[in-house]
């Protein structure tokens, strides 16, 4: 196993590397550009002689840098959970009828005007975290039969509940006028914004998905052989699943209540983590929330320094960057890939 | 020490009763065969008892408590199990699947320790896959890959090993070899395994015992001896076998019967009463032949131990037996004259004659001139074999004048064939 450990030492070295000058160039492109050389020093000193720069860092870029890697980290490990216990590579955190859930509560908001705070979150973000959650437990139930969730069941109810609550949301839609360039740039995934405030609201959310995922991650690398295989390696399998659904939707959906539907990060980064380092669940899912969470923040920077001040949906980013990215991988790395032996 | 006891299980997928009332004990060092037709509830009955299934009615013990009061955890470190599929779509090493054998015995993350490596290492060795160890489980063959599900089994360090047809996609080179080192593991290790096996002379010659399931129910349990029976395979299976003994390991042999040709070209052939005289493995394959055609043979006298003997016993045909190296007694030759007169033929076969067991040519003689038809197989002249000085031959030629008909095998089949 110590050719998967070093390879393991050296994905993760180049990630970190990508990460901080991902970071770096995050803070001085934009709008205004702050020469990248000088970022370490005002940002750690509050007697700076460029206060408004240190103003700019502190208040809009970093935790919009913050936002990307969480929301990119929790869609990539949602991702590889969900490709994992549905065993299906083209399972993504939207297909079980997550994205749909959210769409819904959003557009609704939106629709609506609806205006209040709970819980600290604005009614969109609100609806939209409500509206992902509720429809992942409906989905559960839908799928189970006699106390047990077969997988199949489980993927086909959310495909027909997400097709359906797609419907009554493109409904609503027709019906919105004005509103609706903010729909279509919510349904793209945007952090345009966003800050501090958004991500203190859903790190407890993030959190508790991320901790719920870790605890079952071993238990996932059973699972992937079958759930009857799994339990005779001694896997309390239905209590597994639950677990992992729930924490998974709570990343999923505290990643959708921030910034709507960013697509792709959690369907192409576990399959190239999975390239990378291996099937083993314990290393690829932390390794996809690394990669996804510096994927995405490379894209949010572009997103908003591409066409400054104009910022560009940051989902459109990712399908157009992550796209040709993946096919090139898929490509070089045809033998390893799923199933198709040699 | 009992390991498992079923009490009168059943179980039902929906309306559709697969179990009806099992009641069955397995002893820890038992090396046991589940047979049965498709659908008899094989599969089943193994999943009864490693506890993926509920029976509806009666309960299964491990040791002594029920199998699905044991935590999934416990359980899966005192069973290991070979299902008959497992899903390999994620391109994990050889040894990373090992390995989960050990997530019984480790904690929340699974890291493995020194003892864990060790459990790994050992299986990979026993399965003889120490080299492929770092490859993909995609690039490995059917057999090494049925192996490394085995091998992880085995990394469970379990009581007990269930398989469901281990071998079934293989070619008999991996059979043999899956099947030696489950045979190695029972008896070196004191493993108990419980196979679910289709291949009835596989399970004959390895299995310690063997479980017949006919649509749920137990029809024998027992040895390949007992359970094995033409009765039982015709009961079970519906097809018409011949049983016989190989004697590399004195186990029973299945072999399939044609089936009866149904339409007019060939007559069925009427079964007779055919009495052979035999002795030293002259009548082996002439018996077996006439025994497969479907007559019913009686043998004798021949003394105890010859090749006839118990050649006779294997097929199940009456013989007249005497003690070993002993002339034929006046008692026991009126017993071969009476079995004679009984038949519907007497065949004598090319048995050397000597002053013991001249006797049974004088019955023949005596069967001949009452009337009986007797048949003489002469292939290897009677002077050739003549070991009494002249007088079984001149008893030949009389037999012969009398209208005792020489003939070959070959003949003698086509003869009773036509029925005439």
């Amino acid at each position: 196993m110590g050719g998967e450990r070093s390879r393991r030492w050296l994905v993760l070295i180049c990630l970190a590397a990508l990460l901080l000058t991902g970071a770096l160039l995050a803070m001085a492109w934009g709008s205004v550009n702050i020469p990248w050389q000088k970022i370490p020093a005002i940002l750690f000193d509050p007697q700076t002689e460029h206060a408004s720069w240190r103003t700019i860092l502190i208040r809009l870029r970093l935790p919009r840098i913050l936002l990307g890697l969480v929301v990119g980290g929790a869609l990539g490990m949602a991702g590889g959970v969900f490709q994992g216990l549905l065993r299906n590579p083209m399972a993504d955190p939207y297909l079980v009828g997550i994205s749909a859930g959210a769409g819904f509560g959003a557009v609704m908001a939106m629709l609506f005007g609806w205006n209040f705070t709970i819980l600290g979150l604005g009614s969109l973000p609100f609806l939209a975290f409500a509206g992902a959650l509720t429809t992942v437990f409906v989905v559960y139930r839908l799928a189970r039969v006699g106390g047990k969730v077969p997988v199949t069941s489980f993927l086909l109810a959310g495909v027909a509940v997400g097709f359906l609550l797609n419907a009554l949301m493109s409904l609503m839609m027709v019906g919105m006028g004005r509103d609706l360039h903010r729909v279509f740039y919510w349904l793209m995934g945007t952090f345009s914004g966003r800050g501090w405030n958004e991500l203190r609201l859903l790190l407890p959310y993030f959190s508790l998905g991320f901790i719920l995922v870790l605890w079952q991650l071993r238990n996932l690398n059973l699972l992937v052989l079958g759930e009857e295989a799994a339990l005779h390696l001694g896997v309390n399998v239905e209590q597994t699943k639950v677990i992992l659904i729930v924490g998974a939707s709570l990343l999923t959906a505290s990643a959708v209540a921030v910034s709507g539907l960013i697509g792709f990060v959690g369907l192409i980064v576990p399959h190239i983590m999975r390239l990378l380092i291996g099937p083993d669940h314990r290393y690829l899912v932390p390794f996809c929330g690394l990669a996804g969470g510096t994927f995405l923040m490379w894209g949010d920077t572009l997103a908003r320094s591409l066409f400054p001040p104009l910022e560009i949906p940051v989902g459109i980013i990712t399908a157009l960057a992550g796209g040709p990215f993946f096919l090139y991988f898929l490509r070089r790395h045809q033998g390893r890939y799923f199933g198709q032996g040699g | 020490m009992e390991l498992f006891r079923l009490e009168d299980v059943s179980f039902a997928y929906g309306e559709e009763l697969v179990l009806k009332n099992i009641d069955l004990t397995v002893e820890e060092g038992d090396f046991i065969g589940i047979l049965g037709p498709n659908g008899s509830g094989k599969s089943t009955l193994l999943k009864v008892m490693s506890g993926l299934l509920h029976p509806d009615k009666g309960r299964v013990f491990l040791g002594d408590r029920e199998v699905h009061r044991i935590s999934p955890g416990e359980r899966a470190r005192i069973i290991g199990v070979v299902p008959q599929e497992t899903y390999l779509d994620f391109p994990f090493m050889l040894e990373e699947v090992v390995a989960m054998g050990r997530y019984p015995h480790l904690g929340w993350w699974g890291t493995l320790r020194y003892k864990d490596m060790e459990y790994v290492e050992e299986a990979l060795a026993t399965t003889g896959l120490l080299e492929l160890r770092q490859r993909s489980i995609h690039q490995l063959s059917g057999g090494e890959r049925q192996r490394g599900i085995i091998a992880r089994a085995l990394a469970q360090n379990p009581r007990v090993l269930l398989l469901d047809e281990p071998v079934s996609n293989l070619d008999i080179k991996y059979q043999q070899g899956i099947f030696e080192l489950l045979l190695k593991l029972n008896r070196q290790e004191g493993l108990t395994i419980i196979l679910v096996s289709h291949d009835l002379n596989l399970a004959s010659q390895y299995c310690q015992n063997l479980v017949l399931l006919d649509q749920g129910q137990l029809r024998a349990v027992g040895s390949a001896e007992e359970v094995l029976t033409p009765e039982n395979i015709a009961k079970v299976y519906q097809v018409e076998v011949d049983v016989e003994k190989w004697s590399p390991l004195e186990k029973p042999r299945i072999n399939l019967r044609p089936p009866p040709e149904e339409n007019g070209s060939s007559k069925k052939i009427k079964p007779r009463r055919i009495h052979i005289v035999g002795g030293g493995g002259s009548a082996w394959r002439l018996s077996k032949r006439l025994n497969a055609m479907g007559h019913l043979l009686s043998l004798g006298a021949v003394n105890e131990g010859d090749t006839d003997s118990e050649g006779a016993r294997e097929l199940g045909i009456e013989c007249i037996r005497e003690v070993p190296f002993h002339p034929i007694t006046e008692g026991k030759l009126k017993q071969t004259l009476e079995l004679m007169l009984k038949a519907d033929l007497v065949v004598v076969s090319e048995v050397p004659f000597g002053r013991g067991n001249i006797g049974n040519l004088k019955m023949a003689l005596e069967a001949l001139k009452k009337g009986k038809e007797v048949f003489v197989l002469d292939g290897e002249n009677i002077a050739n074999r003549d070991f009494t000085g002249g007088e079984a031959s001149e008893l030949w030629q009389e037999m012969k004048k009398k209208g005792a008909r020489s003939v070959n095998p070959p003949e003698l089949e086509q003869i009773l064939k036509e029925g005439e």
